[in-house]
């Protein structure tokens, strides 16, 4: 099995996370944005300095060898990376989640009509095909789309 | 200094964590995985919990934080399992409690659930701090009104 580095292993499994939260919860995130980003970097610091200690107490250890090779002190760059992304996916998933409760009749009704607008568009692009040909009308895929409905 | 030589197995660095269990002692490393969830986590959770009481009994909140929970250790596990099939890191056999659900300890499990918890009791005591969360409820059916949102409509 190809083993992986820990930082490029660590951003593959979290920044995805963060973009769909960015991407899906955007609008909650930046209405908020004096609140989490305090959270998220005090929880990195505080579980940093524990590493420091459980590191120190030999609790955990790793492998020097799939590191990049930068430390703080006896922590590496990719714990204090591993800290802060993972409390960003519970601060961020909280705030998203939070704010979408609130406003969860205008999400649906926001998504309602986004699928409503890909369905017309779908008729749309049907109609065309038939139009020019490339599709006999006895197989478009709506039965209003149909000759013989 | 620790004499490398002196390690009985696999030795990631030169603190390396697979060391014969007498030597440890020797050295009076005493803190488990659990302590340290005691204190870095635990504590601070109860404090959070302290603080906030009754302000906690937030539907919202309640379902979210145990929602958020779950999803973490469902898409941690798989994650952390694979790290340590591949020795990017490893615990002390003699400082966590020794079982191992896939090649990983109970303990980190409870770190993914509790990290979850406090991130999520932390953002959400933030939240109410700033004024972000206006709560209602108690004190409106005390009084007879309608909740602040439906006072509203």
């Amino acid at each position: 099995m190809t083993h992986w580095p820990y930082l490029p292993f660590l951003l593959v499994w979290a920044l995805p996370v963060l973009a769909i939260q960015w991407i899906a919860g955007g609008r909650y995130l930046w209405r908020e944005r004096h609140t989490w980003p305090f959270v998220t970097l005090g929880l990195g610091v505080w579980f940093t300095v524990a590493d420091a200690i459980a590191i120190n107490a030999h609790i955990w250890s790793f492998d020097r060898s799939s590191l990049i090779g930068i430390w703080l002190g006896p922590v590496p760059l990719e714990e204090v990376l591993f800290y802060l992304l993972t409390a960003a996916m519970c601060v961020q998933g909280f705030v998203t989640l939070y704010g979408g409760w609130g406003d969860r009749r205008t999400v649906v009704a926001e998504w309602r009509s986004r699928i409503a607008r890909l369905h017309k568009w779908q008729g749309k692009a049907i109609k065309k095909r038939i139009a020019s040909g490339d599709v006999p009308p006895q197989q478009g895929a709506y039965p209003a789309e149909r000759a013989d409905v | 200094m620790r004499d490398a030589s002196i390690c009985t197995g696999y030795c990631p660095s030169p603190r390396g964590v697979f060391c014969a269990p007498d030597r440890l002692l020797a050295e009076g490393v005493a803190v488990t995985y659990a302590q340290f969830l005691l204190f870095f986590l635990l504590v601070p959770l109860g404090v959070l919990v302290l603080v906030l009481r009754r302000k906690l009994l937030d539907w919202r909140y309640l379902t979210l934080a145990g929602v958020l929970a779950l999803v973490a250790l469902a898409y941690m596990a798989p994650w952390d399992h694979t790290a340590a099939v591949w020795k990017l890191w490893a615990w002390a056999p003699g400082q966590t409690w020794g079982v191992r659900w896939w090649a990983v300890p109970p303990e980190e499990y409870l770190f993914c659930v509790l990290e979850a918890l406090l991130g999520v009791t932390l953002t959400y005591a933030a939240m109410l701090w700033r004024g972000r969360i206006i709560q209602h409820g108690n004190e409106c059916e005390r009084d007879g009104q309608q909740p602040r949102e439906e006072r509203q409509l």
